[in-house]
């Protein structure tokens, strides 16, 4: 399936030789340290436990605002793309939310239900839906309406028809929703840490910036990337590839 | 079994259909023909209870099969998959004799796209007459075949009705599909002035 595996490799490694030699001709490890001191701070800050603990309390947040905004912007979506009433009542809502900057809603929410754990999640949630309604919507609108005639005179129950028509049938949108939902979250989740958490990566981030530490923020920031990267090669791709076995083109 | 009475249907305050009446008893087979866009699909829909915003009354089974041109299958479930999601009372057995029936006993497990446009039609015509039901409905469902095929079909579909004694109503452009079936052929004319009857002899 991945083509180029080796240059894929190799590339990598000529961007860690281009880090270090920046960082060697710069020759200040407090303006950019090399790969290896980076690491070491990793395996420092593992050591001590701080790593796993923030990222545990950002993987949590990220997942619980991801959740959340699938299951409400599927829900909206779903409704707005299957009702054009419903669509004219609710469309002007959904572009006002679209364009609102997560910044504000951060702000906002942190203003309004306080500096806690539930304003946090909210305004992360809140930021996404309004994306993922608009691909569920699309999704919503193309769907077959022949498929829907036939599960009605057959009379399947919800049930059989969400799981066997409605949910496939919406699969490529639901996965793409997820893929943009799940890079745009966890960029919001670090903002939301650093402005009003106790804990975190984006907190992290925020102490060692104000500790002028660029080796703490390198250590936070590719930790968590390496998380991301996982969950993509580990989860995203592998369950998206299961699922779309169908898609096989007459090869019997 | 099945009756009729439609009074005006409409879209949007344009009257597509005008008193038609239908009056089927149970094994009664009939076939509709009609220009394109007169009102065929439309009025199956109706028969099936899809469309209910007409002026009318409509007395029909609970069961009932159907069967659009398009085979509309799920591409994302096998074979047999797309029998048992629509007859969940069936089992194995069923599914099997029903697939040999149409000569697919050996692509229980493909997905649709992996069946040749003849298999994915005899799978479609399976899946009417999977569970004997006491009417079914077919939206020409052999148009735009070729000759063999068409032949295939319509051979398959009249076993399926001697075995089932299922009422019958199809909508075709060809005459001798009404024929192969053993159907009554009606015509639907332009609306306002439709005025169609079938009353059961
Ligand atoms: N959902 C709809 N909304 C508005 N007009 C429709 C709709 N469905 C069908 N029509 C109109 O009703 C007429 C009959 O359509 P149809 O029943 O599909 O014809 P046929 O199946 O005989 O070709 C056509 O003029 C079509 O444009
Ligand atoms: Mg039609």
């Amino acid at each position: 399936m991945r083509r180029n595996t080796g240059i894929r490799i190799f590339s990598l490694g000529l961007f860690l030789l281009f880090w270090n030699g920046l960082s060697v001709l710069l020759g200040d490890q407090q303006v950019l340290p090399s790969p290896l001191q980076v690491f070491h701070e990793m395996s420092v800050l593992w050591q001590q436990g701080k790593l796993q603990e923030n990222l545990v309390a950002t993987a949590w947040r990220v997942a619980a605002a991801f959740g959340l905004a699938m299951l409400i912007g599927g829900a909206f979506g779903y409704a707005m793309g299957r009702s054009d009433g419903l669509d004219a009542w609710l469309d002007p809502w959904l572009i006002i939310f679209l364009n609102l900057p997560a910044l504000v809603l951060i702000v906002l929410c942190y203003l309004w239900v306080g500096l806690n754990e539930f304003a946090a999640v909210l305004a992360v949630t809140l930021s996404k839906v309004p994306m993922t309604t608009t691909i569920i919507r699309e999704g919503a609108r193309n769907s077959s309406s022949a498929l829907r005639d036939l599960a009605s005179v057959y009379r399947l129950s919800l049930l059989t028809k969400l799981r066997h028509i409605v949910l496939p049938e919406l699969f490529p949108h639901i996965v793409s929703a997820a893929r943009t939902g799940f890079s745009v979250i966890w960029k919001i989740v670090l903002v939301v840490e650093f402005l009003g958490r106790p804990n975190g990566i984006g907190r992290q981030i925020h102490t060692q910036f104000s500790l002028f530490d660029v080796t703490g923020v390198l250590a936070y920031a590719l930790s968590f990337v390496i998380c991301i990267l996982f969950i993509e090669f580990a989860i995203m791709q592998p369950s998206e590839k299961r699922v779309g076995r169908w898609r096989v083109d007459a090869e019997a | 079994m099945l009756k009729l009475d439609l009074h005006r249907k409409s879209f949007a305050g344009h009257t597509v259909l005008e008193d038609v009446h239908l009056d089927l008893k149970q094994g009664e087979r009939v076939a509709i023909f009609g220009p394109s866009g007169v009102g065929k699909t439309t009025l199956l829909r109706i028969i099936a209870g899809l469309d209910k915003r007409f002026v009318g009354t409509r007395e029909a089974p609970d069961e009932i099969a159907l069967m659009f041109q398009n085979p509309t299958l799920l591409e994302w479930r096998t074979t047999k998959e797309n029998l048992q999601i629509f007859h969940p009372a069936s089992d194995e057995q069923d599914i099997q004799a029903a697939l040999s029936q149409v000569g697919l006993q050996d692509k229980a497990d493909h997905y649709p796209r992996q069946l040749s446009v003849g298999q994915q039609r005899r799978l479609a015509l399976a899946r009417c007459f999977l569970t004997p039901t006491p009417l079914v409905l077919l939206d020409e469902p052999f148009t735009s075949l070729d000759q063999s095929l068409r032949q295939e079909m319509l051979t398959l579909t009249r076993a399926f009705l001697d075995k089932t004694g299922s009422a019958l109503v199809l909508v075709t452009h060809a005459q001798d599909e009404a024929e192969a079936l053993g159907a009554k052929y009606y015509e639907l004319r332009n609306a306002p002035q439709n005025g169609v009857e079938f009353a059961a002899l």
